[in-house]
């Protein structure tokens, strides 16, 4: 079945395909879900080579599991987000995690066109972001990123983090607390206007 | 900062849907490809078991089988025929009658 036929079927469908040894559904599962694994995974540890580590880690877990796979019990995507938390939390234990960066180090605005200013701007605020989201505790950044960036739901979210619903609202509430805090010196130069009319 | 602000920030975030690199996704490839359960094969058929007939059919030729059949039929058909009266070269005379005992009554009769 060509690549286009196989993005029409469901998570569970084209892995029940690979476990019969489509090769084709091995190439669709891996363009699926690589770069979303890949997002979570470099959101919670902010090393970008440790995340890829990470993702290629939860991926093969995914093809281990496949031919036991059991349609129905769990969402192939809420399954690997919870294999990343874990492995990500594995990681934490291991060595204390500590930021990449700082909200310090996050760049300067630079000048120049427009446009490139947009661009530069939008990469600031993304820094700045990882900076703060560095921060968190570890339980906080996970519900904040699958929450607000990830887009899940929260009882999608208390799967994952094997947590109830209510946790999972109080994670995300003291999580943008947080963040608001961490950023709050840094207002005005992401380009959120005059840093003394901030609330 | 007020959460307008902080949903700002976040939707940056989003919509900064980050590529996975090409040398990553060939991995990953790679491991499914290897860990991927292979097609099943198609199997052949399985031997039949051996019949009552197996050791005959390995030691007796097929032409043997055919001599048979023909004994078998040969048999059958004399065994429903009708038989014929035979009639020998020589014996188309008609066989005179000889009563070798004429009667019984005389050693019947009491005297």
């Amino acid at each position: 079945m060509p690549l286009d036929d196989l993005s029409d079927l469901d998570d569970a469908a084209l892995l029940a395909r690979y476990a019969t040894g489509d090769r084709m559904a091995a190439r669709a599962l891996t363009l699926r879900f690589t770069p979303r694994v890949l997002g979570y995974a470099a959101r919670l540890l902010g090393d970008r080579a440790e995340a890829e580590d990470v993702a290629q880690e939860a991926m093969l877990r995914l093809w281990r599991i496949a031919p036991d796979w059991r349609s129905g019990e769990a969402q192939v995507a809420t399954w690997l987000y919870r294999v990343v938390t874990n492995l990500v939390t594995d990681r934490a234990r291991m060595r204390r995690r500590r930021p990449a960066t700082s909200l310090e180090d996050a760049p300067e605005i630079g000048d120049g066109q427009p446009g490139a200013e947009m661009r530069l701007m939008a990469a600031d605020r993304l820094a700045a972001l990882d900076a703060a989201l560095a921060c968190l505790p570890d339980r906080q950044r996970q519900a904040v990123v699958l929450r607000h960036i990830e887009g899940l739901a929260n009882p999608e979210i208390a799967e994952i983090l094997g947590i109830g619903v209510e946790a999972v609202e109080s994670l995300t509430a003291r999580g943008k607390r947080a963040l608001a805090a961490a950023l709050a010196g840094r207002r005005a130069d992401l380009g959120y206007g005059d840093a003394g009319g901030a609330a | 900062m007020d959460d307008d602000d902080l949903d700002a920030f976040l939707a940056v975030a989003r919509d900064d849907r980050r590529e996975a690199p090409s040398h990553l996704l060939a991995r990953v490839l790679a491991d499914a490809h290897d860990l991927q359960p292979v097609s099943a094969p198609l199997s052949k058929p399985a031997p039949k078991r051996p019949d009552a007939f197996w050791f005959i059919r390995q030691w007796v030729p097929a032409g043997a089988f055919a001599g048979l059949a023909t004994a078998a039929l040969a048999g059958f058909w004399l065994g429903f025929a009708q038989p014929s009266a035979l009639e020998w070269p020589g014996t188309q005379a008609p066989l005179d009658m000889v009563e070798l005992i004429p009667s019984l009554d005389g050693w019947l009769t009491e005297g």
